[in-house]
């Protein structure tokens, strides 16, 4: 079966499983199976129907198992808003659409990501600017600056620096990699790279870190901190960088938890919830009671116990930042590790697609890009189920937030076009070589 | 009413698990099939003809050879004609080892692409090193460069080549024969 005949079998059992899952919310909420509910199904399934004739045509030889994957995470997410607060699916579905938008656009115009690394110093600025802008006119919610408005909907533009600055970091750790591999400098008893050629990493990761402090974006901050290190070490294959930034992290993270009240808040809510039961525990509380009460097969989905009576959900985030308690709570144990292992299948991919990739830019944005995505998945569940601190951060494709449906959703095309290219380049047709050829 | 909610439940996650099983299989024939097949490198690189194996013996006997043929001959002035030097690649990142450069009159090494040998390697400096001909000896010099010139692994700036000497820019080693 070729690439684009998989995906499109892939894809129908995702449409399969999501219109299942949004038949299952209406008869949960209305008593009864709808015919809406079948036609909501299908509007879904069509949209991403149109991104697979998309990359049918422009970029055949791709991945095919990333659209399929990204479709079912969306849907469940799409479905489980939709069960807890209607409007906001609906507003989910429309940023959907504009994310579906913009992925085309993207594989439309950048064609070959190749071009990208030209841009690269670019990019990084305007990763940086993104930052910038919020931190000087942003909106505050929920104490944290992270917001853009604009009229009637607000963006939040750390989640497009994201992919900037791994674009940018992808160009320059492969420009310079040797140089950065090699420690000339010893300092405590560490070696150091050349300042000239570490210099300006070190300065847009401190610069990124502390813009993202400032506003209060820790979740962000931790992904931003992580990726950097795990860039740094595929680049140089060091691990005494990653020890070294590791160490820095747990004095800096000690001294905040110390010494910065909010940080020092979620700290104890971290080590003691119940203490704090009915004042800042309590989303983290509810969150774990909700999680427990979803048992191994959970309640059904639209059955479980997530509303009040009055309508307002039981966590208050919990079309957010809590939306994993809830589908763990309505999917139980089994539909959660469901749900973690599409987060590992992604990341599969993306890596094997950096394994494949026959050049080093392409290599380290296709890893970067799925590192990123899978940590920031990572920070959000071990935050829910108190594995660690909770940070505030969307779980990619599944939680309500505009931006982060957007941000991600190019971020995919990224992935797809570096396997499109690393399959031409290890034997497509002479016509597709020579497209390839063409566009650079 | 309840039985049905029931089924799609069970129905649901058994097709979630299913479509997981399906891209675990897709994954991982796909990296089974990869193992097999070698990667075709970027850019072909030219086939490096096998380097030019002398033995001592047969070097002397080669020397030997020209010394008949110069008392022979009865001529010896010009000094050079009767020795081929010639750079070899041992090991080098940007080309294939066993590349036979031939040398005649300076040459230069560098990054620059008006260098006489072009070594597109970061650790190469523009105008990296050159090598003059005095008498019938090669000289190396280094053209002060950032990351230096080693001649059997010792930096300087300038040094006489020998048969066998070994001169390493940036990553790649070259061997001298005449």
């Amino acid at each position: 079966m070729s690439r684009r005949n998989s995906e499109l079998a892939f894809l129908a059992l995702a449409a399969v499983i999501s219109t299942m899952a949004y038949v299952s919310v209406f008869a949960g909420r209305y008593h009864e199976i709808r015919r809406a509910s079948i036609v909501y199904g299908l509007i879904f399934v069509a949209v991403f129907l149109v991104l697979h004739l998309v990359v049918r045509f422009v970029l055949p030889q791709a991945d095919p198992c990333l659209l399929p994957i990204t479709a079912l995470l969306s849907a469940m997410g799409l479905t489980e808003i939709y069960r807890i607060r209607p409007a906001l699916a609906l507003l989910q579905g429309q940023w959907l659409l504009v994310g579906a938008g913009l992925f085309i656009l993207t594989v439309l115009i950048v064609r070959d990501h190749q071009r990208l690394d030209r841009y690269r110093y670019v990019i990084g600025a305007l990763g940086l600017g993104l930052l910038l802008v919020t931190m000087v006119v942003g909106t505050e919610v929920n104490g944290a600056r992270l917001w853009l408005r604009f009229g009637g909907f607000s963006i939040q533009p750390s989640e497009f620096a994201k992919i900037a600055i791994v674009i940018f970091m992808a160009g320059y750790l492969n420009d310079k990699k040797e140089l950065l591999s090699m420690p000339t400098k010893r300092f405590l008893g560490l070696g150091f790279p050349a300042p000239k050629y570490f210099g300006p990493l070190v300065l847009m990761w401190v610069l990124t870190l502390v813009m993202l402090v400032f506003v209060k974006d820790f979740g962000m901050s931790l992904l931003f901190f992580a990726v950097f290190l795990a860039m740094l070490y595929m680049a140089t294959s060091r691990i005494a960088y990653v020890m070294t930034g590791a160490a820095l992290f747990v004095v800096a993270g000690a001294a905040a938890s110390q010494y910065v009240a909010h940080v020092h808040e979620r700290f104890l809510i971290w080590v003691d919830p119940w203490s704090r039961a009915a004042t800042s525990g309590y989303q983290l509380l509810q969150s774990l009671f909700t999680i427990a009460d979803g048992g191994m097969l959970g309640a059904g989905l639209g059955r479980g116990y997530l509303l009040f009576p009055n309508h307002q959900p039981i966590v208050p985030d919990l079309p957010t930042d809590f939306i994993f308690a809830a589908l763990a709570n309505e999917l139980g144990l089994l539909g959660a590790v469901a749900l973690i292992l599409c987060f590992l299948l992604f990341c599969w991919r993306g890596f094997r697609i950096a394994m494949w990739a026959p050049d080093g830019f392409s290599k380290l944005l296709a890893a970067g890009l799925s590192v990123t995505f899978g940590l920031q998945a990572f920070i959000i569940i071990a935050g829910v189920t108190r594995l660690i601190p909770l940070t505030g951060i969307t779980l990619p494709f599944v939680s309500y937030g505009g931006s982060s449906i957007v941000a991600n959703l190019v971020m995919v095309a990224l992935l797809l076009m570096i396997s499109h290219r690393a399959a031409v380049v290890r034997g497509g047709s002479l016509r597709e070589r020579h497209e390839l050829a063409k566009l650079g | 009413m309840d039985i049905i909610l029931l089924i799609l439940k069970i129905a649901g996650l058994v097709l979630l698990y299913l479509f997981i099983w399906l891209i675990v299989r897709a994954t991982t024939r796909d990296v089974y099939s990869a193992g097999g097949v070698e990667a075709a490198p970027d850019i072909a690189m030219p086939e490096a003809p096998p380097p030019p194996v002398a033995t001592p013996a047969e070097r002397s006997q080669r020397r030997r050879e020209r010394q008949t043929e110069r008392t022979m001959a009865g001529e010896a002035l010009d000094l050079t004609a009767n020795i081929d030097p010639r750079l070899i690649v041992e090991r080098s990142p940007v080309a294939p080892a066993g590349v036979v450069f031939p040398l005649s009159g300076p040459v230069t090494i560098g990054r620059a692409p008006t260098s006489d040998i072009i070594l597109d390697e970061t650790f190469v400096s523009q105008t990296h090193a050159r090598l003059i001909l005095r008498d019938q000896f090669y000289f190396v010099e280094d053209l002060g460069s950032t990351n230096g010139t080693f001649v059997n692994e010792k930096e300087v700036s300038e040094a006489q080549l020998k048969p066998d000497s070994r001169l390493r820019i940036g990553e790649t080693v070259f061997r001298y024969e005449e």
